[in-house]
């Protein structure tokens, strides 16, 4: 009876573990029922669905938690990993997607409801339906022009069949209205995605992993039209990452986006993605056209699927090519919407040559005979891969961080069947490195181990050194006019490395670097020349001096990003070793929309004396700025810890809200960050005029923000009046980017110059021209006063130090930063810096810095800013920051400029300005550096005379050479939705006005400092201070409009006689 | 079909209650924190009262109502529910601005005793935003003094207390308060 109860149960047990579990949607109502991991965003409300093998999670209504506008987007998606909820970290999934909502050209859908809704049939799906919105509303002049004016309703269906390891994604637009619905342009429909930092993109085709550059090589340009958006025609997208990979493919359709247009897109089949854009924080992919007329009732359908991997491009195109999806008609026939591909299969191993040991997390790119990337995989412990491909022949690359790449023959697959290539790698050589102080103890520093690359043909070293369509690490260069004689113009970063506590060590690929030891700016920089040997472990010891020291200062950034960040992969021990390793004394953690603290991990790694972190907060809009807070207070119960919604809200409340993270509202720090950064700047984002300091009288260009007023007759929040100044700094000088801090000013450049006149000598200006070389480019804005025609001028390309200085002579006294905005370790760490005078805790460990004190520093401005050089200036004994008092108007000024022996210093620069300036501070004086080697470069005093009153002076300092290797060039800009809006708009007839003389990204670091404003005044007045407007958190929280019927709908539903 | 569901829910609703026949209105009111939006319908039970109000917008008699004489018996049964209706913000009065109409003959454009309806969308903002304790005041009154159906709808802001919605069949001439709540700002392009 036991045994024969036992094999009943043994029987039920085997035909139980057949069983396909189905697939079921719900609401969220518990915190363990979350997916988890680095990205993770969902919290209780938002709507789950799972099959066992897969699950995911769409955002609640509302606004969005990523980046993008609103929520009822796909936030959360991995596999059911079956970890057990950690009742400390939570769900230990590992989420690595950040967002995807379905795009129509450049609208979204403005959610109204989610629902969940699990079938009889095992199947479930969770609907998102809603309205157009715009979720970047610059760009309206196009879609205004492009989208049909009556609305139209929108349904997303996210579905989950039993067994499927994707979802499919179908969505529908319906046309509610009583009359036809006229598209007045061929519309691409699809779906924006926001990958983040650490998915690797890869698009089959010509450019695997570098989409960044062969969007800009080749894709952009190719011919466009105004219905034939320029961007990658593939039949796929994929990621590569750590555990999780993610692809999108779509359903056939015979009336594509793309279809009928053989000239412009001639690759293009039925079942097409064309991608206009691709970056870690915005990737589009458009599959579906818009119908030219949707009438009342009619409805128009695409479908997608997001099929989900173990961290490879091959397992998830494995999913991907097991896509059959199949329609059944109305009248009862089938459509099949999507069919499995005909692949076969690659696989071997991949090993290490001299040792035949196999190699784990080798990643293999496999390339057909045509040139084309189509699959990777990665190399399991045992050192296996394997990979679905098309028929067709194919080559392997292996890939790895610290080895030359292997590469095999070329090898035959056909369908269904198998090929084996195995891959052997060389061995690498071992290099450890230890740096000390001048007393011998260890010190956290940087080291840079530099080579040089051989260059005859004066290409571009990615176009050599390394191939980015395989995945090949970038690596940096010194951006330095190659010269086959001479190495020095040669030189790349084969590794950077941290040594957090002195010591550092590494595998490196055999042959001849340069390892250099640094520490910032106040530090010596030491070299050793080595040679690595495969299998061999080079040492090296090297000594730091500091020779700077700066008693009574900090040093600061307060713009850092870490992997709390969506477009960051910094994980956070990596993060806070990079800050101490060139010196810098205090960090502000400043995550987009992600509010983390930093100081747990320094003290896990013993870095506190070193370095001291201070909570804040980066909110982070679309288009209409970014702005800083800290200190603030970390909330542990939001998902978010304590950001909000920024959406179509005003800059005033914003900052408003900001001052209540703070533990002290009246002292939280309000940052306005790269104010002139594209449409990522808050000034270019409100229009604000250089010369003015307050929004343009008439717009600037065509892409800017939605000035419609509101419904209620309202001005829109983006609308100029709400531009606000309630903040408190602002960062002058953001990372490498010199070109967002100074106008661009007419250079001497090779290249065809631009169709325009050159500017009359009297600066009356009516038309865009051109300046004599060396004076500001600037565009007359024209507008209407009393019925006449004005004119006012505006750079053609403002920067943010203009700007700061028209406050300063308007008497708002703004305090000016530095900072790196780092994102990852290619943007170091603290460059520029932000140096505060805190008084005697600043010197010795930083476990006794008083913050109170530095922040009081910076909301007095008693510091500079700097990148290199330490600059000091006073004005009788008082420095930045003070007011002084002189009847007579005569003072003297005090300036000290000191720099480590490898920072160039050529020219100090005093600005005066006050009410009475013009366009910009004139120049009070201008003093030669002569080229020295000490540390001490200029003391110099100089008097002014007939200064007026309430002006202010800034002392500027500058250097010519480059800082390489300690800070590489900014070489490679990452591509932005600005050049998505580009790139569309380009399609449009925006073009480029002043060609050859638009500012360049892409430079040298080179030295520059500058201080805060010293104040003079003829009398001695009383500041009026007032209380900064705070709006408690409770009544500022994101509201969810309750969902109202329509009655505009209702009302159109009513049928009336014609007349 | 959930927008057919919808509207019968909405507005069907009136036939549970039986009321003679003559003149049906059903008045719904959305609020939020700056505007109301109103759907405002009168249907009129076939029979004389119709044949009377069709033929008296039939100008030239000749028993077919032209576009023109349709516009006509359109503002005449737009009078019917504008001219006596008042409402009002705390005693405030707000304009009533009636930003479309339309009217239903039954698909008879005759001078018949088919039945008529008319529907009006109206919006009207608030001359001062909304504060939490204000009350929407709604009095309507129709031709026959039949009672109005009556549904007042507020988006009241996430994580504030719920304000009760208010829906009941009103009698003619009898002023109707709702308490609104702190109410949620209207989407951006509602």
């Amino acid at each position: 009876m036991t045994r024969l109860s036992s094999l009943f149960a043994l029987v039920l047990f085997a035909s139980c573990s057949r069983t396909t579990p189905p697939a079921r949607a719900f609401k969220l109502e518990s915190r363990a029922e979350l997916i988890g991991g680095k990205r993770a965003l969902a919290d209780v409300g938002d709507y789950k669905i799972s099959n066992g093998l897969i699950h995911a999670i769409v955002q609640d209504v509302g606004t969005s938690r990523g980046f993008g506008a609103f929520g009822g987007s796909l936030i959360d998606i991995d596999l059911v990993r079956g970890n057990e909820p950690n009742g400390v970290k939570g769900p230990q999934g590992n989420d690595y997607f950040t967002e995807m909502f379905p795009a129509f050209f450049l609208t979204a859908i403005e959610p109204e409801k989610v629902e969940a809704v699990s079938a009889e049939d095992g199947t479930a799906k969770i609907v998102v339906s809603g309205k157009s919105g715009s979720f970047i509303s610059v760009v309206n002049a196009i879609t205004d022009v492009a989208y049909p004016k009556d609305p139209l309703s929108y349904t997303v269906e996210y579905q989950l069949e039993p067994g499927k390891q994707y979802l499919k994604i179908v969505t529908t637009v319906t046309n509610p209205n009583p009359t036809p619905v006229t598209f007045p342009l061929s519309i691409p429909f699809g779906f924006v995605t926001l990958l983040g930092e650490g998915q690797r993109l890869f698009v089959p085709g010509q450019a695997g992993f570098d989409m960044r550059f062969h969007l800009e090589d080749t894709v952009y340009k190719r011919n466009a039209a105004l219905d034939a958006l320029p961007g990658e025609v593939t039949s796929m997208w994929s990621t590569a990452g750590d555990g999780v990979s993610y692809a999108l493919v779509a359903a056939r359709s015979s009336n594509g986006y793309m279809s009928g247009k053989p000239d412009l897109y001639p690759t293009a089949k039925p079942d097409s993605l064309l991608i206009p854009i691709a970056s870690s924080s915005f990737l589009g992919s458009f599959w579906a056209r818009s119908p030219e007329v949707l009438n009342p009732r009619g409805t128009f359908q695409y479908v997608g699927y997001l099929a989900v991997g173990s961290g490879d491009v091959a397992s998830v195109q494995k999913v991907a090519y097991e896509i059959r999806d199949v329609r059944v008609n109305a009248n009862g026939s089938e459509t099949v919407l999507r069919d499995k591909a005909p692949v076969g299969t690659i696989s071997g191993f991949v090993r290490e040559g001299r040792t035949n040991q196999p190699m784990e997390d080798v990643s293999v790119v496999l390339q057909n005979e045509a040139g084309e990337y189509l699959s990777q995989a990665a190399t399991l412990k045992n050192g296996a891969y394997t990979a679905p491909l098309p028929p067709g022949k194919y080559r392997a690359y292996a890939v790895d961080k610290v080895r030359n790449v292997a590469r095999s023959e070329l090898v035959e697959i056909t369908e269904g069947g198998t090929a084996r290539v195995d891959l052997s790698m060389e061995q690498p050589g071992e290099l450890r490195v230890v740096v000390r102080d001048e007393q011998g103890r260890p010190l956290p520093s940087k080291l840079s181990i530099e080579g040089v690359y051989e260059n005859e043909t004066g290409a571009l070293p990615r176009r050599f050194l390394y191939d980015l369509k395989i995945g090949e690490r970038y690596r940096r260069s010194d951006f330095v006019t190659d010269d086959p004689s001479n190495p020095d113009t040669r030189r790349y970063l084969e590794k950077v490395l941290f040594a957090g506590d002195g010591t550092a060590g590494t595998e490196i690929r055999p042959g001849k670097y340069t390892v250099w030891a640094s520490r910032g700016i106040e530090y010596s920089l030491e070299k050793r020349e080595i040679e690595v040997v495969a299998g061999k472990t080079t040492m090296v010891g090297l000594s730091l001096t500091h020779v700077l020291p700066t008693p009574g200062y900090i040093s600061a950034d307060f713009h850092v990003h870490s992997v709390k960040s969506v477009d960051s992969d910094m994980e956070l021990d990596d993060r806070v070793t990079s800050f101490a390793v060139e010196g810098v004394d205090l960090m502000a953690s400043t995550d987009h929309n992600m509010v983390a603290d930093y100081q747990p991990t320094i003290e896990q790694l013993g870095l506190e004396p070193w370095l001291k972190s201070i909570v804040g907060l980066e909110l982070t809009s679309l288009e209409m700025g970014h702005f800083n807070a800290f200190p603030i207070a970390i909330q542990p119960g939001p998902i978010q810890h304590g950001s909000f919604r920024w959406f179509y809200r005003k800059p005033g409340e914003l900052f408003a809200q900001l001052r209540a993270l703070g533990k002290d509202p009246q002292k939280t720090i309000v940052q306005v960050n790269h104010p002139r950064d594209t449409i990522l700047g808050y000034f270019n984002a409100f229009d604000i005029g250089t010369y003015t300091g307050t929004p343009l009288p008439a717009p600037s260009s065509l892409i800017r923000l939605d000035r419609t007023p509101q419904a209620n007759g309202e001005p829109s929040p983006y609308d100029p009046v709400n531009f606000s100044q309630d903040f408190d700094v602002m960062e002058v000088f953001n990372g490498k980017r010199i070109d967002n801090m100074f106008g661009v000013k007419r250079r001497l450049v090779d290249g065809p110059e631009p169709n325009l006149p050159a500017c009359p000598a009297d600066g009356n200006l009516t038309v865009a021209c051109l300046p004599a070389p060396g004076q500001v480019i600037e565009k007359p804005i024209k507008y209407m006063d009393g019925g006449v025609e004005q004119i006012i001028l505006q750079p053609a390309f403002p920067g943010a130090q203009d700007d700061w200085f028209t406050l300063l002579g308007k008497g708002k006294k703004v305090v000016a930063t530095g900072n790196s905005d780092s994102h990852s370790a290619g943007a170091e760490a603290g460059l520029p810096r932000t140096y505060l005078e805190v008084g005697d805790t600043a010197n010795g460990s930083m476990v006794a810095l008083d913050v109170d004190r530095a922040m009081d520093a910076l909301r007095a401005g008693r510091g500079f800013v700097t990148n290199g050089p330490l600059v000091s200036a006073t004005i009788d004994e008082q420095g930045p920051g003070s007011t002084v008092v002189n009847a007579n108007g005569v003072f003297r000024m005090r300036i000290k400029v000191e720099a480590a022996p490898w920072i160039d210093v050529t020219r100090v620069v005093v600005r005066r300005g006050g009410r009475d300036q013009g366009k910009r501070p004139e120049t009070a004086a201008t003093i030669e550096v002569p080229p020295s080697t000490e540390t001490l470069r200029l003391e110099h005093v100089q008097l002014f005379t007939g200064v007026p009153d309430d002006s202010f002076f800034v002392v500027e300092v500058f250097g010519e050479k480059s800082m390489w290797p300690v800070f590489s060039p900014y070489e490679v800009p990452s591509l932005q939705i600005s050049d998505a809006v580009g790139v569309i708009g380009g399609s449009f007839g925006f073009g480029s006005t002043y060609g050859k003389y638009e500012p360049q990204q892409a430079q040298i670091v080179k030295p520059y400092a500058f201080t805060n404003p010293i104040w003079v005044s003829r009398s001695r007045s009383q500041p009026l201070t007032a209380l900064k407007k705070v709006i408690p958190l409770g009544n500022a929280e994101p509201f969810k409009p309750r969902v109202l019927p329509d009655l505009r709908t209702l009302f159109h539903a009513f049928h009336s006689d014609p007349d | 079909m959930a927008r057919l569901g919808l509207v019968l829910v909405l507005l069907g609703a009136a036939t549970a209650r039986a009321h003679p026949e003559g003149f049906h209105a059903r008045y719904v009111f959305t609020l939020t924190k700056t505007t109301v939006t109103g759907l405002l319908v009168l249907d009129v039970d076939s029979g004389a009262r119709c044949e009377l109000l069709r033929a008296g917008a039939d100008k030239n008699h000749d028993g077919e109502l032209s576009k023109d004489e349709k516009a006509a018996l359109l503002q005449k049964l737009t009078s019917f529910i504008t001219r006596p209706l008042k409402l009002g913000l705390s005693g405030f009065p707000l304009p009533l601005t009636v930003k479309e109409s339309k009217l239903n003959l039954r698909d008879d454009p005759r001078v018949s005793s088919a039945g008529l309806s008319v529907a009006l969308l109206l919006e009207v903002h608030h001359p001062h935003e909304v504060s939490p304790g204000m009350h929407f005041e709604v009095e309507a009154v129709t031709p026959d003094q039949s009672p109005v159906r009556l549904e007042v709808l507020q988006a009241v802001a996430e994580g504030e207390p719920p304000e009760p919605d208010f829906r009941g069949e009103v009698d003619a001439g009898k002023k109707v308060r709702v308490r609104l709540g702190l109410l949620a700002p209207p989407g951006k392009r509602p």
